[in-house]
């Protein structure tokens, strides 16, 4: 009999799928996120975890320093060597110095290659010029050529650490796989003099010899059990290492994809009880001819299951066709090395189980509420759903409870942030969920403040469609509240990112000012080479010049340009070995560079949630709307006209918009400077009070245009509906 | 203005004598189209004269509702004129429609005549609202005098009893001073004793206050309540009665019934 009940609703849903497609649009949102974010994350891994395996398959077997005592590191590659079955051994360095001389003084990975033999990284020999012997030669990758103008012959200076820069000369432009980084090579013997670190040494086996017996006798002749290990195994950790950072990046992106769902799931919870209220005769229907309670429910609980599935199913496909759909149009604009993409289809599956069951949790309390209406309803007419005055008692109290819950996480935050800072931010976290679960069971107490504050303005901007918008949604406070909650949720995320990058922008400059007293830096050698160069920059009438140890600071003299000043300076410190120039303004463009890109990213994140939450005002106004039909008439009957009917919905958007907004834009600036806090970055904290107004009017005219749709369809009803019946 | 009608005026030219508030001029309206196409109105000529109180009656499927959405802008004709006053409804566009109904008709509906999420006071004062003037409040207290629902202007739609609703959308269609009132079955959902109450109102709107009424209703007690009785039949004009009681409006139906069996 359950399949009856179930059967009758259905045939429903089938009449009109566009409910179901409506009803499940936020579950879409979110399900194309979740799903993107995993084919992006395997594709990402795959094509990382091919790329991080830097050790060549001529290596039989590695020597991990690390695995060494410190005085046990001296001469490793000597000591390798002469291991019975080595036919080389080479060791590698890495230094992160300090370069100039090519633009900008900017951060250079530099690494060691044997140049030659069976052990060289480099996959082809040198595009121009000779491969680097000598101890002041570098070769440099085609990719930073390329950036640079590096060119065989020119010089560089490299500053590391607390040494005098040193001066080398670039013989060559080698292949080389940077990503991104701009990067030179040079010989293990140069890099050992730079005072390169030692992260490993590369050994080649003479013929026949077992990788692994090889190993154990490397390690024994070290007197450490475990220095060495064979090639394929040190392949297969760089491997997992580069997938692990993949992993790491997902499990936050994951995070993201889970408020959205969670958003999704209050749009879903709100769309349900509004349909099930305008079936209610339907509902009270099936209870008259024999429906018991728990049929009503299980025909509900079906009915999301099916929109749960035809949602998130929709979302799959989308983002499947939007993957393939990048990658062929990456492909067709000239980027051939974009890998394919990886589609893991057990985890789709699993995003869709996912969808399915938030839309299954979403339906239970309106499922529950439906199988509640007696059957005396089939008789009578359906009223405005989610009406009707909130207990507000019960709700003030659950909430306080929980904001109590949420103030307590919040302190115990800033306790552990003494211990850890990953724990300190999941507590942080914790309790954003928290106090995000106190506005939704406050919100519908708070919609009866909102209209009183927010009603007299927008009657007297909006005049009567303002006032009916108004009245319009304190008729309905839970559906009301639960848009807001959602859309403050995206705008909370959005403004306490902002507050974030604020902050972090804040500190920088107070470190680049710290840095940097003057405009341009220059670091010497020694005191005198400083005093030599002060004197000789300071004959140029452009430039403001002080000596000061082995340092000289430079401003632009009065009513000089920047331009200008950095030509002179450029010209006067060319002649001078070692000097290494570094400009406030590049480091400063380099630090807004770098935010620019996390903002970026972090607006792609919380833009999700953003997303899912006016597509929850659209779809929420457009249920609205089509409950409100008869009303609708009526107002057009007595003379609203259609302009009338279309602002009255965008109004009512535009008042759920503000509400949010101003929620959102306050507890997200809370969160984010308590985030800043507990990162210890309070010291730098700065409120973008512009920023965030911008970010409140921006929402309100984003909800108001999410009305549009509905808005239009609205503005349709025809006067006669007012007489027909519902 | 309200004298009685002359005796033996022509049934089939109700009331010409008289200046007209509203004219119907040989009104079609087919609903649907091609075999499905139903001749809802087929001609309707008729002038219903000011401040009188006028009732459309007629069987199940003669058009009275579909001539009452006509007659008020509600709905657009098929071809045929409506005129109110001198303004020809079918030349207005939806905007002037709009302001039309909004000042210069009055509605009564039979159900759902009020916003749930206003007060009385404020469905009272809608229209005057939309219009964004000021509403006029001490006509405003008259009428709620009048029709005594001065104790019920802050309570909501849901707090009302139907005959209360009622009387609240009869002070909501006076208020503007329309040119003519549409009262489509208003006694429909009430008791007798509160239909009677608001019969007894609208009637007083047009003896004291001057007011136009067209009432659409099946229920000859409620066109007694009429100065006069229009019958429709099968989309036309099938006579009238003035001067209506009831047993004179059920014996002019019933010879309505049976012209249509075909006597």
């Amino acid at each position: 009999m359950a399949a009856g009940a179930a059967g009758a609703l259905l045939a429903e849903t089938r009449r009109r799928p566009g409910r179901l497609l409506l009803t499940g649009l936020a579950i879409t949102v979110a399900t194309v996120f979740a799903a993107g974010t995993l084919l992006f994350g395997e594709t990402l891994r795959s094509y990382l975890g091919a790329t991080s395996v830097e050790t060549p398959d001529t290596v039989a077997a590695v020597v991990m320093p690390d695995r060494l005592p410190e005085d046990a590191r001296a001469d490793l590659d000597g000591r390798v060597s002469s291991v019975d079955g080595v036919a080389q051994a080479v060791e590698l360095r890495e230094l992160y110095p300090t370069v100039g001389g090519a633009g900008a003084a900017t951060t250079w990975r530099v690494t060691s290659d044997p140049m030659t033999g069976p052990l060289t990284r480099l996959s082809a020999p040198p595009v121009r010029g000779t491969l680097p012997a000598g101890l002041d030669e570098v070769a440099v990758g085609e990719g930073t050529a390329k950036r640079t103008d590096l060119a065989p012959g020119d010089t560089v200076t490299l500053s590391a650490g607390a040494g005098a820069p040193q001066t080398v000369t670039v013989t060559a432009v080698v292949p080389l796989d940077d990503g991104g980084l701009n990067s030179l090579v040079t010989t293990p013997d140069a890099m050992s003099a730079l005072g390169g670190f030692l992260e490993q040494v590369d050994v080649a086996a003479d013929p026949g010899v077992d990788p692994a017996e090889l190993a154990a006798r490397i390690s024994a002749a070290l007197g450490a059990p475990d220095a060495a290990r064979t090639g394929s195994e040190q392949r297969a950790a760089e491997l997992a290492d580069g997938s692990a950072s993949v992993s790491a990046v997902l499990v936050g992106v994951g995070v993201f994809a889970a408020l959205a769902l969670v958003a999704a799931s209050v749009i879903v919870a709100s769309t349900f009880r509004i349909v099930l209220t305008q079936r209610r005769t339907q509902m009270a229907l099936l209870r008259c001819v024999g429906a018991r309670r728990g049929q009503v429910v299980r025909a509900v609980l079906a009915e999301a299951v099916v929109t749960g599935l035809v949602a998130g199913a929709l979302g799959v496909g989308l983002a499947l066709l939007a993957g393939y759909g990048l990658v062929a149009a990456m492909r067709a604009s000239g980027m051939q090395d974009v890998p394919g993409l990886v589609v893991w289809w057990a985890g789709l599956a699993g995003v869709l189980v996912v969808a399915v069951l938030a839309t299954v949790l979403a339906a239970l309390a309106p499922a529950l509420a439906a199988a509640r209406i007696p059957p005396v309803a089939a008789l009578g007419v359906a009223d405005a759903s989610d009406a009707g005055t909130p207990r507000a008692g019960r709700r003030i109290a659950v909430a306080a409870v929980l904001a109590v819950a949420a103030g307590g996480l919040a302190a115990l935050a800033l306790g552990v942030a003494r211990t850890s800072d990953e724990l300190a931010m999941l507590v942080v976290a914790g309790s954003g969920i928290v106090a995000f679960g106190a506005l939704i069971v406050i919100g519908p107490v708070l919609v009866r403040g909102l209209v009183a504050v927010a009603g007299r303005p927008i009657a007297a901007i909006g005049g009567a469609s303002g006032r009916l918008a108004v009245a319009n949604a304190a008729q309905v406070p839970r559906r009301t509240a639960a848009t807001i909650s959602v859309l403050a949720l995206g705008v909370g995320l959005t403004s306490a990112l902002l507050v974030g990058v604020s902050s972090v922008r804040a500190g920088a400059e107070q470190n680049i000012a710290e840095m940097f007293p003057t405009d341009v830096v220059v670091a010497t050698g020694d005191a005198e080479g400083a005093a030599a160069l002060a004197a000789r920059l300071a004959a140029d009438p452009r430039l403001t010049v002080r000596a000061d140890g082995p340092a000289v600071f430079v401003d632009p003299a009065p009513g000089v340009a920047e331009d200008e000043a950095r030509e002179a300076v450029e010209q006067g410190a060319s002649g001078a070995p070692g000097a290494l120039v570094q400009y406030a303004g590049d480091v400063r463009d380099q630090v807004e560079e770098t935010l620019a890109i996390a903002q970026l990213i972090g607006f792609g994140l919380v833009g999700m949630t953003a997303l899912v939450a006016v597509v929850g005002v659209g779809v929420t106004l457009t249920l609205s709307v089509t409950e409100r039909t008869r009303e609708t008439g009526l107002l057009r009957a007595v003379g609203l006209s259609r302009r009338g009917v279309r602002s009255m919905v965008a109004w009512e958007a535009a008042l759920t918009g503000a509400g949010a907004a101003v929620v959102g834009a306050v507890l997200g600036a809370v969160y984010g400077a308590l985030g800043m806090q507990v990162l210890g970055l309070a010291t730098s904290l700065s409120l973008p009070i512009l920023t965030l107004t911008g970010l409140v009017v921006g929402v309100v005219v984003v909800a108001a245009l999410a009305a549009m749709a509905p808005a239009v369809r609205a503005g349709r009803v025809p006067p006669i509906r007012a007489l027909q019946e519902a | 203005m309200t004298g009685p009608l002359p005796p033996g005026a022509d049934l089939r030219a109700p009331s010409r004598h008289l200046r007209p508030a509203i004219r119907a001029v040989d009104l079609v309206k087919v609903h649907g189209r091609g075999d499905a196409a139903v001749r809802a109105l087929d001609g309707v000529d008729l002038a219903v004269p000011a401040a009188r109180f006028t009732a459309i009656m007629g069987p199940s499927g003669s058009g009275k509702s579909t001539l009452l959405h006509l007659l008020a802008g509600l709905d657009n004709a098929t071809s045929g004129q409506v005129l109110l006053g001198d303004t020809e409804l079918g030349a207005c566009s939806d905007a002037q429609l709009t302001a039309l109904r909004r000042d210069r008709i009055g509605f009564v509906f039979q159900a759902f005549n009020l916003l749930p999420q206003l007060t009385a006071a404020q469905n009272i004062e809608l229209p005057a609202r939309l219009a964004g003037r000021r509403p006029d409040r001490a006509w405003r207290d008259t009428l709620v005098g009048l029709l005594g629902i001065g104790d019920r202007l802050t309570h909501r739609p849901t707090q009302l009893s139907g005959g209360q609703q009622q009387r609240v959308a009869v002070a909501r269609a006076l208020l503007g001073r329309p040119e003519v009132v549409f009262a489509d079955e208003p006694t429909g959902n009430l008791d007798t004793a509160s239909g009677h109450e608001l019969l007894h109102l609208l009637r007083t709107s047009v003896r004291e206050l001057g007011q136009t009424v067209v009432m659409v209703t099946h229920d000859p007690v409620a066109a007694s309540f009429a100065d006069e009785v229009v019958l429709l039949r099968d989309g036309r004009v099938a006579g009238s009665v003035p001067d209506p009681r009831p047993d004179s409006v059920l014996s002019a139906l019933s010879a309505l019934s049976g012209a249509r069996a075909g006597i």
